[in-house]
């Protein structure tokens, strides 16, 4: 099962997608447990991408793509603004340390780590794609 | 996103319903910062949300950052999964107070 779903580069548009994600999900008989983190992670991506990759005024699409197969779910997320390694171009997540000394950077991206099970990441020509696997649970 | 109260034996429980996530946790934020003006310990009860990512556990922090300053308590109370999975990937179950209801969260504040 495929499906490609397109949003504005508004945080608004986050929930309205989880919905749609759901729905996905639910179609393609995912887990139950496995639709939260897969919408967490979309999340955080989606919510930097919209806080630092575009730094014009004009209006980017974002095409959220998710595919099932007997592997699992592939996810791809294709967008036109800076290109943003997850995998390079980001300090680790701090983790430990009390209330004091915490600082709350690099979460989401520590989420992406520890929930999918394959990032893979590629910018040519203007187009950024961070592609997620996770396995069947 | 909602944001309901109660005082229980003088201690307020902030119970916040639905996502916690980038759009609404500005709101939270803000709503936690202005009720720590006149309360310097808090209950912050987790059994109506529905979602949080790192921009709520990012109020979380702050806001324990801040009850730190002001010499008062924080306790975090009902952080079921998979809500308590987030946290728990976070690290920040063992940072952050944590109890299982309401009613022990205040008892603790009140210890």
């Amino acid at each position: 099962m495929q499906r490609a779903f397109r949003i504005q580069s508004e945080l608004r548009e986050i929930p309205r997608l989880a919905e749609q994600v759901e729905a996905f999900c639910e179609e393609a008989g995912i887990p139950v447990s496995s639709v939260y983190p897969i919408n967490l992670v979309l999340d955080e991506w989606l919510t930097n991408l919209i806080a630092y990759a575009f730094d014009d005024d004009a209006e980017h699409t974002i095409e959220v793509d998710l595919r099932t197969a007997d592997d699992g779910l592939t996810i791809t997320v294709t967008d036109d603004g800076q290109a943003f390694n997850p995998l390079t171009d980001a300090p680790e997540a701090q983790l430990d340390g009390d209330v004091d000394s915490r600082q709350v950077g690099g979460l989401g991206l520590h989420f992406m780590k520890t929930l999918m099970d394959e990032i893979d990441y590629r910018s040519a020509d203007g187009v950024n794609r961070l592609i997620l696997r996770k396995q069947p649970v | 996103m909602q944001v309901n109260e109660e005082t229980i034996d003088g201690v307020l429980v902030v119970s916040p319903a639905g996502r916690l996530d980038s759009n609404t946790s500005p709101e939270f934020e803000a709503h936690l910062f202005q009720r720590m003006e006149e309360h310097p310990s808090l209950v912050i009860r987790f059994g109506d949300v529905d979602y949080i990512s790192s921009a709520g556990l990012r109020v979380m922090l702050m806001t324990a950052k801040k009850v730190k300053q002001n010499g008062g308590r924080l306790v975090l109370c009902e952080i079921r999964d998979p809500i308590r999975e987030v946290f728990e990937i976070s690290g920040f179950l063992t940072i952050l107070e944590v109890c299982d209801d309401p009613r022990g969260a205040v008892e603790r504040v009140n210890a």
